[in-house]
């Protein structure tokens, strides 16, 4: 008995002073050593498949790992897929996932699927003041705020803007004193420059119209919001399109296939994106965080003679805006590590970084980013990015119903470009009375 | 129970537990779903609302555009596949040089799959430069087609990619019926002075009536649940012009994210498919009797 006694307390002195300097040793015999934080934690992160996320991905992962000591994995999901496998990791109970970057976020939101991030900023082990989060531009922030709470970042801050071919404006006679090419400031400039250089075969304007694809509707939107709307219904939950600025901006969303190629009916966003590369046209509407892609030499012959401007106006300068969002799963074990990416995603340093990667080409979340002399050299029409988003309107996505009214005016809209019907106001009629259905329906507005 | 009538059940007994695991238990789990209000990024917290969800199917004004485009698209691309399909199969049975080839041949689209399929076809209908719009070009006949987003030609756009797709399946299984007739009844049409389309009408066809039953079971129930063409070249669309109901399905479980709905209108199909495959392997069934009875 005593014998055995005697063995414990000479093995418990042991492993304590074994383990005591297991500890010491490597910070006494390396005093510049820090321990990585999460080391042997793992994140597990959806992303879509697209050159823009894996490209920021390899960037990134080296960056990450060294400095948590954690692993990370990115799964590539088609954009197609990646709502209904967001959803399912969500509300799984061990989901997969543990942070996602998305732009549908707000029912996932609203259902407390999403992890706040308040807490995790006002932390200062985990968000030291240097991080400057008053940097944040305000209109990506808001986007990512429900009922007071913070939930998203945006990891590429979007809106809808102009790209135009300085060369072909140019020649095309619209050009200023300098003899620099002026872009179409409103939709009737846009017109204008359509029929100047209309041709056969050579159409000036590239749209996304493909009524298949949900592209085409954010267009249309995108013309109603520029007649100084804020929204699509009003606090009754009545549609408010029915009128004569909706008539105006849904003709104006067929005329305008006059200047551009027949076959842009079939174009989705890939299509549409593929042709400005390959040089067939001299203007896109398009998302605002592309013009890395198209400035690339190796593979845009619009390169070097590229530029872009805020959304053309009807009444104002105001489009669909579309901002990525970083995502925390609720349901995710590694909440805090997950923070740590986000956070080091939207650090001054990476947003740069990601900016100037002509790939990836993030739109800056930051403001001083914008401010940046390197930054200004490398995209000379930074300052239309900015004030693009910030005038990107994106109420309706904060809404429960979007998704489904977005469908609506996908199934509306779409026989009424492809010629099935020229009736503009029977269109809007039908919208307005669907809309109304899905409002009342729902229950959630006072009308 | 006695061991003889013992042991059919041991034997069967894996298989009758394997479908009730990968069948029974997923269809009575999707009736429950379908009493409930339940939206996909609401687990936990769904509601019981007994048969709401399926009061609610009439009024669905996407349900019944999908049915009608379902079986306008199923019964017009079988239709078309079984008159080309046996009329490749006559042909195919003629003792014509070289026809072992065109048999290889015709297998090919079977094993692609409908994805690859869709795909595959997206490219050679795409507006600018797609295979087809070149033929039309050259033929002098348009610049270009936009025929998948037009309402009045997508439809016969994915029913051509299914009967290509379909035909050499179909003409395999009406051949192999052709070649196990028995020989002795055409024998005596011919003794008797009976012309070749006689004999085509009255042996022939009363003869395959059971490989042609066969034919319409698998192909009409493959028809009907129409997806991934959907999927990959319309999208539904434009309008709704070519959204199945299996696309419906999805669209209203994936993209509206209503789960309880959507599982209502997945159980109707399903009660509807069953009804369908009753009815004909019963008719299957008859015929089989028929033939063997003379």
């Amino acid at each position: 008995m005593t014998r055995k006694n005697t063995d414990r307390r000479t093995f418990l002195k042991t492993t304590t002073t074994a383990t005591a300097a297991a500890t010491l040793a490597p910070t006494l015999a390396f005093p510049n050593l820090k321990l990585k934080p999460y080391a042997g934690k793992s994140l597990t992160i959806y992303q879509q498949a697209s050159p823009i996320f894996e490209g920021a991905f390899a960037l990134f992962q080296p960056y990450f790992e060294d400095l948590t000591g954690a692993k990370i994995s990115f799964v590539s999901i088609p954009n197609a897929d990646l709502g209904q496998q967001i959803a399912l990791s969500l509300t799984a109970d061990k989901g997969e996932m543990d942070l996602t970057w998305y732009y549908a976020v707000y029912p996932l939101i609203v259902q407390g699927l999403v992890q706040p991030i308040d807490d995790f900023i006002k932390d200062p082990n985990l968000t030291p003041p240097a991080w400057n989060f008053a940097d944040y531009l305000p209109g990506p922030l808001e986007s990512g705020r429900v009922g007071g709470k913070l939930y998203n970042l945006s990891v590429t801050a979007n809106a809808l803007a102009f790209y135009y071919r300085t060369d072909k404006i140019a020649a095309a006679g619209f050009v200023d004193e300098q003899g620099q090419a002026v872009p179409p400031a409103t939709w009737d400039d846009v017109q204008r420059y359509g029929q100047a250089m209309d041709a056969r075969r050579d159409k000036p304007l590239l749209l996304m119209y493909s009524p298949n694809a949900i592209q085409f509707t954010r267009l249309w939107m995108s013309l109603w919001l520029a007649q100084d709307y804020t929204y699509f219904w009003d606090q009754s939950g009545k549609c408010i399109v029915n009128n004569a600025d909706g008539l105006a901006a849904t003709r104006l969303f067929k005329d305008l296939l006059k200047y551009a190629s027949p076959t842009n009916l079939t174009w989705d966003f890939a299509e549409a994106h593929a042709a400005f590369q390959q040089g067939r046209g001299a203007m896109l509407p398009q998302w605002n965080n592309l013009g890395g892609i198209y400035d690339d030499p190796e593979n845009s012959l619009a390169s070097g003679k590229l530029s872009m401007a805020p959304w053309p106006r009807l009444k104002v300068s105001a489009s669909d805006s579309g901002h990525w969002f970083s995502l925390i799963a609720a349901n995710s074990p590694n909440k805090e590590l997950a923070w740590v990416l986000v956070r080091e995603y939207n650090s001054y340093e990476w947003q740069k970084k990601f900016f100037l990667n002509s790939v990836v080409n993030f739109n800056p979340s930051r403001g001083s980013v914008y401010d940046d002399p390197e930054a200004r050299a490398a995209y000379p029409w930074l300052d239309a990015i900015r004030t693009s988003n910030d005038n990107g309107r994106d109420q309706q996505h904060q809404t429960l119903e979007w998704d489904e009214i977005e469908l609506v005016l996908q199934e509306e809209l779409g026989p009424f470009i492809t010629d099935e019907t020229d009736d503009a106001q029977q269109v809007l009629d039908r919208i307005a009375t669907r809309i109304d259905q899905i409002t009342r329906a729902s229950g959630r507005f006072k009308g | 129970m006695n061991d003889a009538r013992l042991a059919p059940w041991l034997f069967l007994a894996p298989s009758i537990f394997l479908l009730l695991a990968v069948v029974g238990y997923p269809v009575l789990t999707g009736f429950k779903l379908s009493l409930y209000d339940w939206q996909l990024a609401t687990i936990g917290q769904e509601q019981y609302v007994g048969l709401a969800n399926y009061l609610e199917l009439p009024g669905n004004e996407r349900l019944w555009g999908s049915i009608e485009f379902t079986l306008f698209y199923a019964l017009t691309a079988v239709g078309i596949e079984i008159v080309l399909g046996t009329a490749l199969a006559l042909l195919l049975n003629q003792p014509i040089r070289g026809m072992r080839f065109f048999n290889t041949l015709l297998l090919a689209p079977i094993a692609l799959s409908p994805v690859a399929v869709g795909i595959t076809w997206k490219f050679f209908l795409n507006a600018d430069y797609g295979t087809m719009t070149f033929l039309l070009q050259e033929f002098g006949i348009a610049d270009y087609q936009t025929w998948l987003v037009q309402k009045s030609a997508a439809p016969w756009v994915l029913i051509a990619i299914d009967v290509w797709w379909s035909l050499p399946f179909v003409t395999i299984v009406l051949l192999a019926g052709l070649k196990s007739l028995p020989s002795e009844p055409f024998e005596a049409a011919q003794i008797d002075g009976a012309r070749s389309w006689q004999s085509f009408f009255y042996i022939t066809l009363p003869l395959l009536r059971p490989v042609y039953l066969v034919v319409l079971v698998i192909r009409v129930m493959d028809a009907l649940r129409v997806y991934e063409l959907v999927f990959v070249l319309t999208q539904g669309g434009p309008g709704r012009s070519t959204s199945s109901l299996s696309f419906l399905i999805w669209q209203t479980g994936f993209k509206l994210r209503e789960m309880g709905n959507a599982t209502a209108i997945g159980m109707v199909f399903l009660v509807f498919i069953v009804f369908l495959t009753v009815v004909l392997t019963k008719l299957l069934d008859r015929q089989i009797g028929e033939v063997r009875n003379g």
